[in-house]
Formats: structure tokens, sequence, C-alpha cells
């Protein structure tokens, strides 16, 4: 796909999805890496 | 071929009717577009300036975002931290925001304790003073397996919070009866975030880290998956200058972990206490009858009769294993007292001390009764039992920390909910009593019924 020929002529589509994009990776960079880990090693407790 | 910076007032004018625009040239600085005539005609802004300036504004965007829920979290933290105390999630248990939360406030004591505070018995600490009924709330903290060093890693997790802090650690007697403790309540109740918060606070001692990271190694799973933990801990353990060099060149890369847990620790914190909100209120119909209001005078004697009769009643539909008498009464008592001296529990529960001496708290150290009944069973008298007090008491002595042990209710046949270390109602009026009476620095000056 051309994209140079999709946002030819519209400078500021090409600006909104360019900035779209970035934003997509950010956030999908943070979904991935972001969450607090909190998982422990198997935990067995038999008492009650 | 590169063009130069030539001025669109330089090129012929292009034919208005058909302008064929062509890239013709583009370099890392300036892009030149031209008519199909070959003259420029107009300068575009630099294709790699448009990504830069595109990141920069898609970062700005998420760094805001995340700001913004970083507020949002402390302040649900503030507003909603009691929503928290009953509930042993992982954001309050695994985490270090919540209990610094409870820590900071004045009309919160936090409570360490272990299996004690699951069973769901009338008078139980947290129902008990949950409307601050005397000015405060009881904030526990722990779940079962909680064992010295996972109380330690906590502890240590706050530890800009403990200076001058009134805290209270509940001891579990059977921890102090076997030489290791099952290694799955220590791995079960570790926290990455904890320990290195510990680690690389400036609170304590380079000795306290020394035995701490060696305490902590003896864990592998733990550190498993995180280099960073398991070099800093390797690191203190070593304790050589070649290790603290190290510690230092990675102490920038450390701080920016740790910034980046603490975020997401925040968040998580804020998320899960939404998630208790929708279920504010709902306290069990037994507990309720057990949950005195603010502002109302405590008539302890009375509450007393009744967690003696809510207990005889939960003894009476309890299905307590028959003990089986495996030995006669005294046979046992020397190897108790050598299985006792040995246990691991007691070197890690002096680690906690020493970091609490260091960090400045105040605290109280809690122990229930050994039961009697059990251990005279295995063949161990009362004389025999006696060495777990005695120990217990000439450690904390040497800390200056006050101790409060029920041994007068180790024949107590209704003090425990089972045979395991998990009190009942009468447990918890005498433990409901030494809060408040500790909270009030009363401590020792009211007398307590037998």
């Amino acid at each position: 796909m051309d994209f140079d020929a999709i946002f030819e002529g519209r400078p500021e589509l090409k600006r909104l999805a360019l900035f779209l994009y970035y934003v997509a990776l950010v956030f999908a960079l943070i979904f991935l890496y972001g969450r607090g880990d909190f998982s422990t090693p198997p935990f067995v407790y038999q008492e009650f | 071929m590169i063009s130069g910076p030539t001025s669109t007032l330089d090129a012929p004018p292009a034919a208005p009717e058909k302008v064929a625009v062509t890239k013709v040239a583009t370099t890392n600085f300036v892009s030149i577009v031209s008519t199909s005539s070959g003259a420029p005609l107009v300068a575009q802004p630099p294709r790699g300036h448009s990504h830069l300036i595109s990141l920069c504004a898609a970062v700005l965007v998420a760094g805001s975002l995340i700001t913004g829920g970083y507020f949002w979290a402390r302040d649900i933290q503030e507003r909603r931290l009691h929503t928290a105390a009953p509930e042993f999630c992982d954001a309050k248990l695994h985490g270090v925001a919540l209990i610094r939360e409870a820590l900071s406030r004045p009309d919160t004591l936090v409570f360490f304790g272990s299996s004690e505070l699951i069973p769901d018995v009338p008078m139980k600490g947290v129902d008990f003073f949950s409307d601050s009924p005397t000015g405060f709330t009881m904030f526990p903290v722990g779940k079962a397996g909680t064992t010295a060093l996972s109380v330690l890693q906590k502890l240590g997790g706050a530890a800009e919070q403990l200076e001058g802090k009134k805290l209270v650690l509940s001891l579990s007697p059977s921890f102090f009866q076997t030489d290791e403790v099952d290694a799955k309540y220590f791995e079960g109740n570790s926290s990455k975030l904890q320990i290195k918060e510990f680690f690389w606070s400036d609170r304590f001692s380079a000795e306290l880290k020394r035995d701490v990271a060696v305490a902590i190694l003896k864990y592998p799973k733990v550190i498993e998956g995180d280099w960073t933990l398991n070099f800093t801990l390797r690191r203190w353990a070593g304790g050589s200058s070649v290790d603290r060099c190290l510690l230092a060149i990675i102490q920038p890369y450390a701080t920016l972990d740790r910034m980046v847990g603490r975020l997401q620790d925040h968040i998580e914190a804020g998320l899960a206490l939404k998630g208790m909100v929708a279920t504010e209120g709902t306290v069990p119909p037994s507990a309720g009858r057990f949950r005195p209001t603010r502002g109302k005078v405590l008539r302890w004697d009375d509450l007393f009769l009744s967690a003696e009769q809510q207990s005889k009643a939960l003894a009476a539909k309890s299905r307590k294993r028959p003990i089986k008498v495996v030995r006669a009464k005294g046979t046992w008592d020397k190897q108790f007292a050598v299985k006792m001296r040995k246990a691991q529990e007691w070197k890690d529960f002096e680690l906690v001390l020493r970091l609490l001496k260091e960090a400045g708290a105040k605290p109280l150290v809690m122990s229930m009764p050994l039961h009697a009944d059990v251990l005279e069973a295995q063949g161990v008298s009362e004389t025999g039992r006696l060495a777990y007090g005695e120990r217990l008491q000439e450690m904390v002595r040497r800390y200056g920390v006050p101790l409060v042990y029920f041994k007068d209710h180790e024949s107590d046949p209704v003090f425990f909910v089972d045979q395991n270390d998990h009190i009942g109602s009468k447990g918890w009026w005498y433990y409901n009593r030494v809060l408040d009476d500790f909270y009030h620095d009363k401590l020792g000056k009211s007398a307590l019924p037998k």
C-alpha cells in the first residue's frame, strides 16, 4: 500500500495518522510491559 | 541526487491547469517538491521531523494520562483506604502503596499477622475497629503463612513511614516449633517490589541488608526472572568493596526500575480499591453484632461475656480432630527445646526487630499461646513449653520492645477456633483490648480477665 499516495496533499491527515500510530504504539508497550507484576511462586497452605 | 535549498522565488511559474507534483529529493533535513517542469514548488517539513513530532506528542499524551492516573490512584487511596482493611488482595499484601498509606495515618493501627486474620469469627479485630469506636481503625496486613521474613519485606517496603509509628506484630508460635518453615510460605508471600524498596532504602545499615540478603537468597524462586533483584541481593550478600561498587553502578537503573514499579503499584492499588467500593458495607451478619460504633463507650466486660459465649457456641459446632496421645507427658521436653532453639524463624524474627529499631518504629509484639493439649499429647510438659516464652521474652527485651504473650491461655479450650494458630472470638477480645490499650498508651495499666 502506498501511504505516500494516500496522504499526498493532505499533510494534516498524515500528521494525525502518525500521531495515532505512535499513541497506539506507546499504549501497546504500556499494556504489554506495564501491568503490575504481583505474581509469586506457588503457595500451598492446607491448614484450614 | 540531492537538491539544494533552492528558493521558490527563483523558479519559473508553473502552468496552473496541470501541476504534476513529483518528489525529487529527500535529505535528512530538507524535502523539495517540484513541478513536472522541474521547478521546486514548496518546501515540506522533513519526513524524519514529522515522525519525531508525532512520537513526542504521543509520549506527551501517554505521560499526561499516566500522571493523571497516578493522581487519581493517590486520591482514591487517601479516601478509600479503609475499604482495603478486611481484604487480602495482591495490591495490599504485595504492593507498598497501601501499607505506606496506612502507616502514614495517625488514626490507623497497622497489624502484621498471619492466618489468624482469615477465619471469619465474631469480634475479629478488623471488624471490631472498623467504625473507629475509640478513635482508630485496625489495618491488618498478612495472610496464611506470613512468616517473619514476609513481615520484614512488608516493613522494609515502607521504611520512610516507620519512624515513630506504632504498629503491632502478631506471632504464630507454630512457626517457631520447626527447624525450617515450609519454603512455600515465604515464596507465596514474597514481593519483588517490597524487597527492592528495602534494599534501596537509605534508612537501613549495610549489615542488616547483608543479613537479610543472605536470608532471602535461601529462596531462589523468589528472585527468579528478575535480574535486577537477583543482582542486588547477591551484591548485598557479598558485601565486598567490589560488590558495593557494582551496586553504585546499577543504582540509577534500579531507581528507574523502582519508580516504574511504584507507579504500577499505585495504579493497581487504585483499581483494586475502586473494585472494593462496590462491596463496601457488606459486613458478615455475625460481625455486625460485634461492631461497635464511633463515639460509643466500650463496655469491655459485657463484650467479654459475649465473646466467651460466641466462642463456646463456635467450639460446640467445630469439628476439632480428636487428639491422639503419642508420648507420655514430659518425655519429649528436651527434643522440643532443641527443635525450637534451632528454628530459623527466631533468626528471621530478630531481623525484623533489628529493622524496626533502625527505622525508629514503636512496635508491640503479641504472641498467641501454645496449644497445651496438642503438645502434651506429643509428650511436651508445661516445663518444656516454658522455653518458648522465655526465649521470646529475652529477644524482645534486648530490643526494648513490649511483649504481650497470652501464656495463661494455653489450656483455654475456647481461646482458639481450631487446633492451629487461629484465634476465636474470645482470643480476639483479648487482642482487641490490648490493641486499644496500646494505641491509647494504656498498655499494662488495665488488668485483663483470665
